[in-house]
């Protein structure tokens, strides 16, 4: 069964908001409400820090590490209304761009699939969400949705880039045509989706109203090739749904309540197979949830996390955001 | 489920044993097996090691069997056959029949050894009797219980000396062995027969019952009418029985099915799913128990024997023996924790009665044994707000009503008892409040006997109380307490995918040999454990046997793929490891049968293939990108090299090969080009004749990119490309210089080498004058070149091209 491999004392000086393991599950990066930001290498059970990254003015909520193929790079969000994104050169962690257009905290980052180029996703409290998209040269393109949450965003979660049901043979010789889409939570308690349109413009394609409370944290699963889409969702209400779509052409969304639990459920996140969800919630604890081959997700793991302060991260070993 | 949810870990066979019953030894060094001709002992700490038999002459079966479960009596076991039962001795690795207990008039249905008395055994027939024995006389039963109808079980109380039950069809009889006339209570427990009787392990009065009706039940015979709780099955249950560890239940179903799987693991608190299935079995799984537990080790081992003829070990580690437990162990840590963290000063006048002492009944705690500790906890901790004063008051407010929570607590002594008691677990403890408590002094704790608890998780619990006690002393004395962070724990939870990294790397993709390929792969399925994919491995090696390769004569016969076993055999199993999550599978049936049906016999038509020994990488896809003399080279990763920075600096080594790589992605440019009736038909049949319905590539190339990116994060970077060499899809169109190629015959623009206007093939070799399709190199200066092989022959002599049209290709750009 599932078993500890690492226990990373990270020395932060106040509670841990998130916790990320790089793509090939060899370094992980923390970050806390003492500001700062840590990598540690964590390969064969060892915990060496790499990097001490300050320059954060508040707490850091999250943070994500793009796709190597972009070199090793990292983003973390902040009360401070910043998001800063770290990247190594010749060893040496140094920040390399910094975003402040937000008016408020900014809760979550999260960078689109390696296919569309290094995107990255801000959602803030100010109800906006900023799309990053690096140009070459160290610049960076900001485009905005503003009122995406009203009171404010609070999770963002990419669509991996196969494209959903394209069992449809494509024309040889033709790229098959990437529609970026991403996911939302917010305030409003809803789970919104986005597209881009054939301009370049974000535009709401869909609301996924279940909750009843601030969503917290929204996931949006990993592709294998199936024709289904799924997003998993977590809500202050202590629901989390797991919403489905068959038909990518009709967009229909179809939730089912996967748990309800007693607290509030700050995070979710999927395993790279899309076949284990790692819930995480107000009672410290984290639950691993599986699909059943006849559709019932049942809990097959309650991982207590220790003690003490703990965040409300979920991380798994193997098991990367995307 | 998949046989990766199992944690079996030995499997010994047992060919023709013909074996009805097992038992394991009290020690856990033996089993034996009952079969008609011979009894075998296994060695259980060496199962593979051979075994020894004790031969016997009967034409009866064996009806039951079982180990004195007395350590000073292990080696003696009880056999029964027909209407005797045969007392055996176990000594220095040969047996032989002691004595033999004969007073049953018909069949002997079950006996059991008591678990009190190590000379006592019972006895139950279908003649209407139960007899006790006692071994030391063995001429006639000492007790005789008249039951007036045939017994099919019977199980001594594990609490009780003097107590045990019987089943009667759906009946159960509870008797006393001091009063053999009558029973002392009857419960019409099922509707039809019952099969399984297991009394609890720790509770006197309760006890599991299963039954031909598709049913367990759990009982507390004082309340025989009423039953406590039912765990309703789909089919019969065969035996139902508690686990020695927490709150366990394991049941064998009768399946149906003889490939169902029937031994599961539960929670009795939590009926509503399994815990845990023990995948193996391909048959009825005829006995199962519990081994004794190893020194030192937490894991419990299940030895079972099925009809199969295979007994297998089971591990099952502490992990599991949670999920059946009732948060127990956390449940005391936290119970400690709001000990130390309860806040009052001095002493008080407040006098009170503190005896709570409560004693609960074996009976009633099963019941009432949800989650005790946890209400004791938060009763406490909301009463933290209330802050107690004194050691007196905070006493008081513990909550003494938990019933197998036992608190003593002596005010003027300042201190206090704690004793918890759950299942197999007591843990007792002795917390000491100093003087200043808890102004200045954290209290100290000590575990007292009888604590059943490992000393590993004393270890914890000390451990925990004392970090407890350093933090109320560090705040108490004025420091400013830093919010400490929690350590990040990272969990493997790589038992729980799909997918194996150990299968990444074991599986191979020999697309010379697919025969070879696909049963190498069963034999790595088969080393990681994953028999389902051994079957799968199996099935692909007959169904890509030369023999059903399909013809190239599309009238000759109907090809294989059209046949039931053919593609839709396959989809069905794509669409099983679709529902499973399990990519690997499905990337590497994909690309087994994609490679089979590229034609074989002769490796490639386009081509060699890339011989892996040689440093030159020569292409080997029927389109190959054009590669020009150093001064680019074509990607062979489409997904890792489409933006502007480059990726990491190891990898910058594979990728400056001079000569790059191109990739079979481009396999299918210009496919569609086909004008010839009869090409249109080969086509046809083309599509017909593959077991992977060609409808479907652009999927089957999602499973594979989705396999090759896994296969990218466990570093596998070969597998990976291996896999990649089979998705058929283009690639990310070329961000570098691309050549602008136009038809040497009709001048039109060209992708590719062959033109699409005029179909012939856009360039020729300057040396062989033979369009190119493989690999070629071309001066950027003059435009000629050829086959990369014909050039580098060339151009290792010469330095000009070998047109003639005097250009110095060597000079201008290098090869």
């Amino acid at each position: 069964m599932v078993s500890v491999i690492n226990t990373v004392d990270t020395s932060h000086e106040d509670m841990i908001h998130d916790a990320q393991m790089d793509y090939y599950g060899t370094r992980l990066a923390t970050c806390s409400s003492d500001r700062s930001v840590k990598i540690f290498d964590v390969r064969n059970g060892g915990q060496i820090l790499i990097a001490d990254l300050r320059g954060h003015e508040g707490p850091v909520w999250q943070v994500a590490w793009a796709h190597p193929m972009y070199g090793n790079i990292l983003a973390s969000c902040s009360y401070d209304r910043k998001v800063i994104i770290w990247r190594e050169e010749n060893g040496t962690w140094e920040k390399s761009h910094e975003h402040a257009g937000h008016d408020s905290s900014v809760n979550s980052v999260c960078w689109a699939p390696h296919d569309y180029g290094l995107i990255l996703a801000c959602g803030s409290s100010d109800g906006a969400i900023s799309l990053l998209t690096y140009t070459g040269e160290g610049q960076w393109e900001v485009k905005k949705i503003n009122n995406a949450h009203t009171i404010g965003c609070n999770a963002v979660s990419w669509a991996p880039a196969v494209v959903p049901g394209s069992l449809i043979d494509h024309p040889s010789g033709q790229k098959p045509n990437y529609i970026k889409r991403f996911a939302s939570g917010g305030c409003d308690n809803l789970i919104k989706l986005w597209k881009e349109e054939e301009d370049g413009q974000w535009k709401e394609e869909q609301k996924l109203e279940a909750h009843s409370d601030w969503v917290r944290d929204v996931a949006w699963a990993p592709s294998i090739g199936l024709p289904t889409s799924t997003i998993a969702g977590c809500s202050q209400d202590g629901r989390v749904f797991i919403w489905t779509c068959d038909d990518a052409s009709s967009n229909t969304w179809s939730p089912k309540l996967l748990h309800k639990f007693n607290d509030v459920v700050w995070h979710v996140s999927w395993s790279i197979t899309a076949n284990i969800l790692a819930v995480s919630g107000g009672d410290n604890k984290v639950t691993l949830w599986k699909e059943s081959v006849d559709g019932q997700w049942v809990c097959i793991s309650d991982v207590n996390k220790g003690q003490g302060s703990v965040s409300a991260s979920v991380t798994e070993g193997q098991q990367n955001e995307q | 489920m998949a046989a990766r949810w199992s944690s079996e870990n030995v499997v010994v066979e047992f060919r023709d044993s013909q074996a009805t019953a097992m038992s394991v030894d009290c020690l856990g060094q033996h089993a034996v097996l009952s079969g008609r001709r011979f009894l075998y002992i296994v060695n259980l700490d060496a199962p593979f090691e051979g075994h020894r038999k004790i031969s016997r002459q009967s034409k009866w079966d064996i009806g039951a069997v079982q180990w004195n479960p007395h350590d000073s009596f292990a080696h003696y076991f009880a056999a029964s056959s027909n209407q005797r039962v045969d007392l055996y001795k176990w000594k220095d690795g040969s047996g032989e029949v002691g004595t033999t207990l004969q007073g049953h008039t018909r069949v002997i249905s079950d006996l059991d050894w008591a678990v009190f008395e190590p000379d006592l055994l019972v006895t139950s027939s279908v003649d209407t009797y139960i007899y006790i024995w006692d071994i030391k006389d063995t001429r006639k039963p000492t007790v005789a219980l008249s039951a007036v109808a045939g017994a099919s079980q019977v199980k001594w109380n594990k609490k009780n000396a003097n107590c045990l039950a019987t089943s009667h069809d759906g009946d159960v009889r509870i008797w006393d062995k001091r009063k053999p006339s009558t029973a002392v209570e009857y419960l019409a427990a099922h509707l039809s027969k019952i099969h399984g009787l297991d009394w609890h392990p720790d509770s006197e009065h309760i006890l599991a019952t299963s039954s031909q009706d598709n049913s367990v039940k759990f009982w507390d015979y004082r309340q025989p009418r009423k039953y406590l709780n039912i765990l309703p099955c789909q089919v019969p249950v065969w035996k139902a029985r508690y686990t020695p560890f927490s709150n366990g239940l394991v049941t064998v179903m009768v399946p149906q099915l003889r490939r169902e799987n029937s031994l599961l693991l539960w929670n009795v608190f939590d009926l509503n799913t399994p815990v845990h299935t023990f995948v193996g079995h391909d048959d009825v799984v005829l006995e199962f128990q519990w081994r004794k537990q190893k020194e030192g080790s937490k894991d419990y081992q299940l030895v079972t024997w099925s009809r199969d003829q295979t007994l297998r070990m089971w591990r099952v580690d502490s992990q599991m023996q949670r999920l059946c437990a009732n948060d127990i162990l956390d449940g005391v840590d936290e119970f400690i924790e709001s000990i130390s963290l309860l806040p009052e000063p001095e002493k008080t006048l407040h006098t009170e009665d503190t005896d709570h002492q409560h004693t609960a009944s074996h009976g009633e705690e099963e019941a009432l044994k949800e989650d005790p500790p946890r209400n004791l906890l938060e009763e406490r901790k909301s009463d933290q707000l209330g802050l107690p004063q004194t050691l007196q008051q905070e006493f008081s407010l513990i909550n003494v009503q938990i019933r197998n929570v036992n608190v003593e607590m002596d005010a003027a002594d300042r201190s206090c008892t704690v004793s918890v008691h759950c299942s197999n677990h007591r843990v007792k403890m002795l917390v000491k409040f100093p003087a200043q408590y808890p102004n200045n002094a954290a209290p100290s704790f000590q575990f007292i006997n009888p604590t059943t608890i490992t000393s590993t998780m004393k270890a914890k619990l000390l451990k925990k109380s004392r970090r407890w006690k350093s933090k109320r002393e560090g705040s108490d004395s004025g420091n400013r307490q830093i919010k400490a962070a929690g350590k990040v724990i990272i969990q493997d939870i790589a038992c729980l995918l799909p997918v194996h990294k150990s299968l990444g790397e074991l599986y191979i993709l020999n697309v010379n040999d697919i025969q070879e390929t696909c049963q190498k792969n069963a034999a790595s399925a088969l080393l990681v454990g994953r028999k389902d994919l051994v079957q799968v491995w199996s099935l692909a090696t007959v169904a890509t046997d030369l023999c059903l390769g399909p013809k190239s004569d599309p009238d000759l016969e109907t090809p294989w793929a059209r046949h039931p076993f053919g593609r839709q055999l396959l989809e069905s199993l794509l669409a099983h490891y679709c529902r499973l999550r399990d990519v690997q599978t499905l990337a590497m049936l994909c690309s087994v049968f994609e490679a089979q049906s590229r034609p074989q016999g002769l490796p490639n038509p386009f081509g060699p293939f890339p011989n892996r020994s040689s440093n030159l990488v020569v292409s080997h896809s029927r389109y190959p990108s054009f590669t020009s003399s150093g001064s680019c080279s074509s990607m062979s990763d489409p997904g890792l090299n489409t933006g502007g920075w480059n990726i990491a600096g190891r990898e910058a080594e594979h990728l400056s090969s001079p000569w790059g790589e191109s990739s079979p992605e481009e396999l299918r440019f210009g496919s569609l080009t086909y004008s010839d009736p009869r090409e249109r038909e080969r086509d046809q049949h083309d599509k017909n004749k593959r077991l992977l319905d060609p409808a479907n590539t652009q999927q089957f190339d999602d499973f594979k990119k989705c396999y090759g990116e896994i296969l990218y994060r466990w570093g596998l970077r070969e597998k990976r490309a291996e896999v990649l060499k089979f998705v058929s899809c283009p690639p990310d169109p070329h961000k570098g210089i691309e050549f602008g190629v136009y038809c040497s015959h009709c001048r039109s623009e060209v992708r590719g080498t062959q033109c699409a206007i005029c179909k012939g093939f856009t360039f020729q070799c300057a040396i062989c004058h033979v369009a190119v399709r493989g690999s070629s190199n071309f001066c950027l200066t003059c435009g000629h070149g050829g086959h990369t092989s014909h050039m580098m022959e060339w151009f290792r002599t010469q330095e000009v091209c070998p047109t003639g049209c005097g250009c110095h290709c060597l000079l201008e750009s290098t090869f």
